[in-house]
């Protein structure tokens, strides 16, 4: 029997459809856009970037969101940087000369490159305004000094010529694929003016779609970009790669998991973050190179001026037990032996590679050298500030446990990084530990961290020896190779002597992506590899990355 | 208003800190840092600043973020739509559970279901939102995979904001709901004895409607000024819930710009929360005299 269709039943079974059908919808729409888009989406948690400006962009992983919008002179291998300086390619530069002296060196430039937006064929005059506008202190670059002895000349279309007060035997780092060698679209920064900040304009193989201050950035492939154009490489099938950033580690985690995002890196949790991984079938790998970690000790602040008070916080420290804490069971974390090492493990050029450590873990050596420098009781450094990163405050903690042991106390004070940078850098923080990876030549560290000039700055331990300084800076000059290696090492073992900066623990930041991004490294596939040699601190997203599937 | 503007630019000019830092980073030498502190007019006597600032946000000309370098203007008017859409949404899912949860309570007092509303009416309110949120978000994203684990959705699709608004929503209504659950019963039990509800019932009026149309409305006043107080609750809770859920609101902002002292954002959206803050003091005191006529301002 049927039952019959009244109006009352017709109304409550429309409206009970309707009502399905509008909750359903959103659901609906939201599986069939996952499922046809392919947008590589990109978590970064808060701080890792800020500004998408080429020349002004501070942060080493917000480079990632730029460095695809962009091309340099010369580059870093995607995927597979090397330590040596010499081993950088030609990108928009063709090739380039340097005479005898590394004083002048001239670049031969790529024609028929477009930039993106329509705004027509790259230049010698975009160089030229590029590097002016680096060195321009009114762009607020942070690395405006590193072109203040630098003149550009524009020999002509396709020809540029640099030159130098001093021999630059490392010239080319500083117009490589980083914020100082970015090439922007000069014509676009005159039409511009103060909008190009949020509107950069570049010849990468993605340009900019849409910029959300705080949230996301959205790029789109250029499709007239010359590696794909000129038919070195087949254009990308991406349709979009999407950065967001993250407010909380549970949600970042939780869209990675989950298959809403595509790329996250990780300094913490190493072991929980590799089990889930495994269990999602999501690909994980070392990057390369590492950050180092050197227990500085300021020199300002007694008793820490004492050599032999130094010498028994060198000795009281464990980078073997540290590594094994932080690592989880993972490779992540490695004890150092030298500031800045150049062992198989982290591969610095110019690093320090001693088989021994110079203060091996001696907890009783640490007591006898407080006893007679009159602290047989142990002595309390007071506050000692921390950078608000998850990796910095264990290191920290590991360490006010392992001094703790032979009396040496502190309290520690974890602080937002306006706040720590304006003390530490200051000079009064007792303990500055500095984790940051850097371009992986010794002569970059060394000089940034420990050299007389930086302190106050990043130097923060106000540590101050002519001959390091010496040796720092002759290296830079050096244009012999072996000769500059040996400057370096011979600093480093100076800073090591004064117990300036004792080695600690080197991180490998952890990558996680999903098997449907292929980062397209033309040195190997990172999942198989477990390693990519992306200095740039986050995944390098360049002209070969692809969805897969 | 001018108070409260007032002691953000005070408290936020002695937090310490610099804005340098964020726009240059760590790799900037000191001059670098006080040639851009010069340029940003950080270095004027606080004085000045304080009375640039004032006049900029009354002539509603907010200038340029120091660390993004866009016009605060169009960060806001971007951001605030999220926080509204959150606000609000929150706040009806609070009025929705609570306000009917402390009828049926006060209406069932003393009855398993009333222990039963009070117990959940206390668990929720003792988890703060962000905690609900971590916990949705394992268990609808990851564990059920429902729901998008975060982000506002796109500006010009509506069904997609809403289905991204729904946990989010739902972590800060839920929060929201158990003072009110608690507030209405105990409003309404005051009221249900009053002379006038024995009244109503003598003259055989329904128990439903005598709930309704006698205890509730005249239970209303407690419940309008608690929600009032609710919506500075509501906004508080926005800031870490676009957190956790990652939405692009006001909150977010706020908590990027504090991190790196974005002054002027800063100072900014918290004079926008202070109008929004008196504002609903405002609607409070007007919804006051609708619901009691012997309530009448001069």
């Amino acid at each position: 029997m049927t039952k019959k269709t009244t109006r009352r039943s017709f109304i409550k079974k429309t409206s009970g459809t309707l009502a399905a059908a509008t909750i359903a919808t959103p659901f609906i729409n939201f599986t069939a856009k996952a499922q046809s888009e392919k947008v590589i989406r990109g978590a970064m948690a808060l701080g890792q970037f800020s500004s998408i400006d080429p020349h002004t962009a501070n942060e080493h992983t917000g480079y990632s969101v730029i460095a695809p919008m962009f091309n340099s002179l010369v580059r870093t291998p995607p995927g597979g940087s090397s330590a040596d300086p010499a081993a950088l390619e030609g990108d928009l530069a063709v090739n380039w000369e340097r005479n005898s002296d590394s004083t002048e060196f001239t670049f031969n430039l790529r024609r028929f490159v477009q930039w993106q937006k329509g705004f027509g064929e790259f230049t010698a005059d975009d160089v030229a305004f590029s590097i002016n506008r680096v060195k321009d202190p009114k762009t607020g670059s942070a690395w405006s000094k590193r072109f203040a002895n630098v003149n550009v000349q524009v020999v002509d279309r396709y020809t540029v010529k640099m030159s130098t007060q001093k021999p630059d035997p490392l010239f080319l780092t500083k117009v490589f694929d980083w914020q100082t060698g970015n090439i922007a679209c000069k014509k676009a920064a005159e039409q511009m003016g103060d909008k190009f900040s949020i509107n950069p304009v570049g010849t990468g193989p993605f340009e900019l779609k849409e910029y959300r201050p705080g949230d996301r950035v959205i790029l789109t492939p250029f499709k007239d970009h010359y590696r794909w154009k000129n038919g070195d490489l087949e254009m990308t099938n991406v349709d979009a790669v999407e950065i967001v950033l993250y407010g909380d580690a549970t949600s970042r985690d939780a869209a990675v998991w989950g298959g809403e995002a595509h790329l996250m890196q990780a300094a913490t949790g190493f072991k929980a973050r590799a089990a889930l991984a495994e269990r999602s079938g999501l690909n994980t790998w070392k990057q390369w190179p590492p950050a180092p970690s050197i227990v500085r000790c300021n020199f300002k602040i007694p008793p820490l001026d004492d050599i032999r008070v130094r010498k028994a916080i060198a000795h009281a420290i464990n980078p073997q037990e540290a590594a094994k804490i932080l690592a989880q069971g993972t490779d992540h974390i490695l004890p150092l032996t030298a500031p800045y090492s150049s062992d198989d493990n982290f591969g610095i050029y110019g690093g320090l590679n001693l088989s021994e450590a110079v203060y091996p873990y001696d907890p009783e050596k640490s007591g006898r050298l407080l006893a007679e420098a009159g602290h047989s009781k142990g002595i309390d450094l007071g506050d000692v500030y921390s950078g608000p990163w998850g990796i910095w405050i264990s290191v920290y903690e590991i360490l006010q446990q392992q001094l703790g042991q032979v009396g040496i106390k502190f309290k520690l004070n974890p602080l937002e990084a306006p706040n720590f940078f304006k003390l530490s850098r200051g000079g009064s923080n007792p303990l500055p530990i500095y984790m940051a990876s850097r371009f992986p030549d010794a002569n970059f560290y060394l000089d940034e961290f420990l050299h007389s000039k930086n302190a106050p700055g990043q130097n923060m331990g106000g540590y101050s020896n002519d001959k390091f300084d010496s040796l720092v800076d002759s290296a830079w000059v050096e244009t012999d190779p072996a000769a500059r290696v040996k400057m370096l090492n011979d600093a480093q073992m100076i800073a090591l002597e004064e117990a300036a900066g004792m080695p600690f623990v080197g991180l490998f930041a952890m990558q996680i992506a999903s098997p449907k991004v292929d980062m397209g490294y033309p040195g190997g596939d990172p999942a198989e590899t477990g390693l990519a040699r992306v200095w740039n601190q986050w995944h390098r997203i360049s002209e070969g990355i692809r969805w897969r599937g | 208003m001018l108070g409260a503007v007032t002691i953000v630019f005070v408290v936020m000019r002695f937090a310490g800190g610099d804005p340098t830092y964020a726009i240059l980073g760590d790799h900037a030498t000191p001059e670098v840092h006080e040639a851009l502190r010069e340029t940003l007019g950080l270095d004027r006597p606080i004085y000045q600043q304080y009375f640039e600032y004032i006049t900029k946000l009354f002539t509603f000309n907010f200038g340029d973020s120091l660390v993004k370098k866009v016009p605060i203007g169009s960060l806001i008017s971007h951001h605030i739509r999220f926080t509204i859409e959150l606000a609000i949404a929150g706040f009806m899912i609070a009025v929705l559970i609570g306000i009917p949860l402390g009828i049926i309570a006060a209406y069932k007092r003393n009855t398993k279901v009333d222990h039963f509303i009070r117990v959940v009416s206390l668990i929720f309110p003792s988890m703060p939102p962000f905690y609900v949120g971590i916990v949705f978000i394992l268990l609808f994203t990851l564990i059920f995979p429902i729901f998008p684990s975060s982000g506002g959705g796109n500006l010009n699709d509506f069904a997609d904001r809403m289905f991204r608004l729904i946990l989010p929503s739902l972590s800060l209504g839920l929060f929201l709901s158990g003072t009110l659950v608690r507030i209405t019963r105990a409003s309404m039990l005051d009221t249900i004895n009053k002379d006038y509800v024995t009244v109503a019932r003598s003259k055989g009026l329904g128990q439903i409607r005598t709930i309704l149309k006698h205890v509730f409305r005249n239970a209303l006043i407690p419940i309008v000024t608690t929600a009032g107080m609710l919506l500075a609750a509501v906004l508080a809770g926005t800031v870490m819930t676009e957190m956790v859920f990652g939405r692009p609101g006001l909150g977010k902002l706020l908590v990027i710009s504090v991190n790196s002292r974005d002054y002027p954002v800063i100072e900014t959206i918290l004079a926008i929360y202070a109008l929004i803050i008196a504002l609903s003091n405002l609607l409070v005191d007007i919804i006051y005299a609708y619901l009691d006529p012997r309530i009448r301002y001069e």
